[in-house]
């Protein structure tokens, strides 16, 4: 886990600067969303917290809902 | 907005088609379990019943020949509308890059790298994408030419060193399975490799080529990539006959018993290296698609600072979209024939139907004739 840490340090310190540089507040929210999402979903398999697949969902949906498949 | 402000060739637009569809020479064990020595005749099928659906493409592209799929739907069903459609579409691309990512680090870590963590593959391999990426369109399809022409070499190649263990009877007999087996096999690979160039709609506005000649660069590369998906498969089951359904890697398994003479042998390295090129240009390309549309979707004129990000979230999603290699054949199999066409067929038909209605084509048409007055 502390290697994922390290690895999301190095993420933030090769492109924070350019986007504070660019200057735009969207790219920064936008950056910080997408980094924040991706450092949780990281963090959970890390830890080994299970996180159902969507495509999981989706087969559950077409087998037992639609009854849609070969 | 333009993100994209490289151009490249109606050449290189072709072969990348062709690489895209090459590629999916990997995942020939999804079908042939299902139509055994009919997986060549499935192939031939999937190619035709394609044709409308490549039509739909062609189609919308010719009708929004500055615009890609993302500003298409913004276009045709509006600013909130389009977000919605546009979601799917990039969830759809997203979940494309991270199940041949997962793909390429189970196939290493079978072939060549058995000891190697798969988390180790996946993150050196989408870190050499993220690098081609972060130079644009350009160079992400520079070189598929080249991996084309190796590929096609090695094909020859194996074709040559292994006539004298291909076999007639292999193919026989010859539409002899269930019809349910050949409509389940044409659906999978009309899905499988064939449906998924709807990805080529975001890159198609940034190709430098008259209207006219769309039509042939689109279906060239369609085509020739078929021809090359249909002669691996025929050599496949010409070397393996009635056991090809019992390979996870029938290409794999074909090269490892050719020998040539008594000392060159294990020449299932070519196709591992091969493979690994393939799929590290469809990886490429996808990752870049899938960056391209999140930035168009967010109205953003940049994708570079989120390459890093979105490649760890796509490692994260390669390892918790399946449990196991054989829940991924059966969805596969089973649920991605009936999945896949919302997003390959459905949509994209439409999508054409609203912009018809709504006479979109036209009114473009008239703006662009406007602008060339101007």
């Amino acid at each position: 886990m502390i290697i994922l840490i390290i690895v999301f340090i190095i993420m933030l310190m090769i492109d924070l600067p350019s986007v504070i540089r660019n200057g735009k507040k969207k790219i920064l929210i936008a950056y910080g969303l997408i980094f924040t999402f991706s450092f949780t979903i990281c963090l959970l398999l890390a830890l080994g917290i299970s996180i159902k697949s969507p495509l999981m969902f989706v087969d559950e949906f077409y087998k037992n809902i639609l009854h849609l498949s070969y | 907005m333009n993100i994209e402000k490289s151009r490249i060739s109606p050449l290189q637009f072709m072969f990348a088609i062709m690489c895209f569809i090459r590629s999916s020479s990997l995942l020939s064990s999804f079908f042939t379990p299902i139509v055994n020595q009919d997986s060549w005749l499935v192939i031939i099928f999937g190619m035709i019943v394609s044709l409308p659906v490549l039509w739909i493409y062609i189609s919308l592209s010719k009708a929004f020949p500055k615009s890609n799929l993302i500003e298409i739907n913004d276009l045709v069903f509006g600013r909130i509308g389009g977000k919605i459609i546009s979601a799917f579409y990039l969830w759809f691309f997203f979940t494309l890059t991270a199940l041949n990512l997962r793909d390429l680090g189970i196939f290493v870590g079978k072939s060549t790298m058995s000891k190697t963590p798969p988390v180790l593959i996946i993150i050196v391999f989408i870190l050499l994408c993220a690098w081609a990426v972060y130079y644009g369109l350009e160079v992400v399809t520079r070189y598929g030419i080249v991996f084309i022409l190796i590929s096609s070499a090695i094909l020859l190649l194996s074709f040559l060193v292994s006539v004298n263990i291909m076999h007639r009877e292999s193919f026989l007999p010859i539409l002899n399975q269930p019809l349910k087996s050949y409509i389940q096999g044409t659906n999978i690979i009309t899905m499988i490799p064939f449906g998924e160039l709807v990805v080529f709609l975001m890159i198609v506005p940034y190709v430098d080529f008259k209207q006219k000649k769309l039509v042939r660069y689109f279906m060239g590369g369609f085509l020739l990539g078929g021809l090359l998906l249909l002669a691996v498969i025929l050599r496949d089951l010409a070397i393996l006959g009635n056991t090809l359904k019992y390979f996870s890697l029938p290409s794999f398994e074909t090269l490892r018993i050719i020998r040539l003479f008594d000392s060159l042998g294990h020449m299932e390295i070519l196709f591992a290296i091969l493979l690994i090129i393939l799929l590290f240009f469809k990886v490429t390309l996808l990752f870049y698609i899938s960056l391209l549309a999140l930035s168009y979707w967010l109205k953003i004129e940049t994708f570079r600072p989120f390459i890093l990000p979105v490649a760890a979230l796509l490692v994260a999603y390669s390892f918790i979209m399946f449990e196991s290699s054989m829940q991924q054949t059966a969805f596969a199999r089973e649920i991605i024939p009936f999945f896949w066409p919302i997003f390959e067929m459905l949509l994209p038909f439409i999508t054409l139907i609203v912009a018809y209605i709504r006479e979109l084509p036209k009114k473009n048409r008239e703006k662009e004739k406007e602008d060339v007055k101007v």
